[in-house]
């Protein structure tokens, strides 16, 4: 069943198999029925699975609201391996050992699609610092194109600083999600360029490095 | 020995050249390392490729004075600069600018010779600070080959792949590299063998 576009679940808009959109979205109230509409069709097919990932407690938080919105409990899919948590490192080559291995874990089981909310936090203790998780932000898109995947990074514009935002909202996905609305990143800047054109001379720059 | 003489005195011990600009971007000050720096090294400038992170490029004259500027009219924190001239494109030579404290308007530049190819120098023993020298002749071939890679932006995973080594080893080595820089990442390790060339 491997689709080359699903639909979002949000208006009419479909999204690339695989893809890793950043989905901009303002508090908690958007992100959930954002979350809901596009994972729906995988709770309710078993040929899909759910990834949900954060830093520690972000997922079960993403399930406890997925599991109210839906007015029943998923603890079935969880130990079926087929709704997955899992959670970030402050090694942020671990961070994405721990995004793509249960996502490989799920391809090789046989599901066709696999559904990705990703919450995105900032300086928050236990997860990559600001430039390392760029970094890791950047790499997922290259990883994620052999995989049939589809990736939403929420990215809350109330509560993040506007460099998460610009650099790894707007800079490390190929695709935002607005509104509703599926558009190209018009700040896009491809993975094998993001490290020496970006990261480099933000941390020389900054003197982070020091 | 007056106060004065003391400062001297011990700045002039340091290994790292040391002088004071005035705002119009003069050398009012100046220890004994800074001079001979210049007299072995000759003028900066001709032969030299300079370059201010993406936003100045020139002569390097122009490039210095426009970072040292930057520094004193308080645009920026602080202003570094690594060079190398094209006879001897492996020699490196790193300027740090750093605003005066108080109230005078100026900075303290310092200058440090980061060591060449041909004479290695003190390398690693410094690494972490940005007048450090590179760790270039403690690194292995095999380490320097991960550098490049992870240089590229590639992870772990991807870098075991290449080289057709276990994921573990590559952890041991990236762990490796970020000792031997005295780093406290792998970015960090990274942006340091940008800033010293080592990686393009």
């Amino acid at each position: 069943m491997r689709k080359d576009r699903v639909p979002l679940g949000v208006g009419d808009d479909a999204l690339d198999v695989p893809s890793h959109v950043c989905f901009f979205h303002d508090g908690e109230e958007e992100l959930r029925s954002t979350q809901l509409a596009f994972l729906r069709p995988a709770i309710d097919d078993p040929r899909q699975a759910v990834l949900l990932f954060g830093p520690s407690g972000a997922a079960e938080q993403l399930l406890s609201f997925l599991e109210a919105d839906l007015g029943r409990t998923l603890s079935g899919l969880v130990l079926a391996y087929r709704v997955v948590l899992a959670e970030g490192d402050e090694d942020p080559d671990l961070q994405l050992e721990n995004l793509v291995g249960p996502l490989r874990n799920l391809v090789e089981a046989g599901h066709e699609l696999v559904r990705v909310v990703g919450r995105v936090a900032w300086q928050v203790p236990n997860y990559p610092p600001p430039a390392d998780f760029l970094w890791y932000e950047s790499r997922i898109t290259p990883l994620v194109l052999e995989l049939p995947v589809a990736v939403l990074c929420a990215y809350d514009t109330g509560r993040l600083p506007g460099e998460a935002l610009a650099h790894g909202g707007l800079e490390c996905h190929p695709q935002i999600l607005m509104g509703g609305k599926i558009s190209p990143s018009p700040s896009y800047v491809p993975p094998e360029q993001f490290l020496s054109r970006r990261l480099v001379p933000m941390l020389n720059e900054s003197g982070d490095s020091q | 020995l007056e106060e004065r003489d003391l400062a001297s005195a011990a700045a002039d011990s340091l290994d790292a050249g040391l002088a004071v600009i005035d705002p119009a971007g003069q050398v009012t000050w100046s220890n004994a390392a800074w001079h001979e720096g210049h007299r072995s090294a000759g003028r900066p400038g001709l032969e030299t490729l300079a370059e201010l992170s993406g936003r100045a490029r020139g002569s390097a004259a122009a490039v210095i004075e426009a970072g040292i500027r930057s520094v004193i009219e308080g645009d920026s924190t602080r202003f570094h600069l690594v060079y190398s001239t094209r006879a001897e494109p492996r020699r490196t030579i790193a300027l740090t600018a750093t605003p005066l404290r108080g109230a005078a308007r100026g900075a303290v530049v310092t200058r440090t010779q980061l060591g060449s190819a041909q004479d290695g120098g003190d390398l690693g023993a410094r690494a972490g600070r940005s007048d450090a020298a590179p760790p270039l002749d403690r690194l292995t071939p095999r380490e320097l080959q991960i550098l490049t890679l992870m240089a590229r932006g590639l992870p772990n995973r991807e870098i075991a792949r290449e080289l057709e080594i276990e994921y573990t080893t590559v952890r041991g080595y990236v762990q490796s590299l970020i000792q031997k820089f005295g780093a406290n990442s792998r970015l960090e390790c990274v942006a340091m063998a940008y800033r010293w060339r080592m990686v393009e």
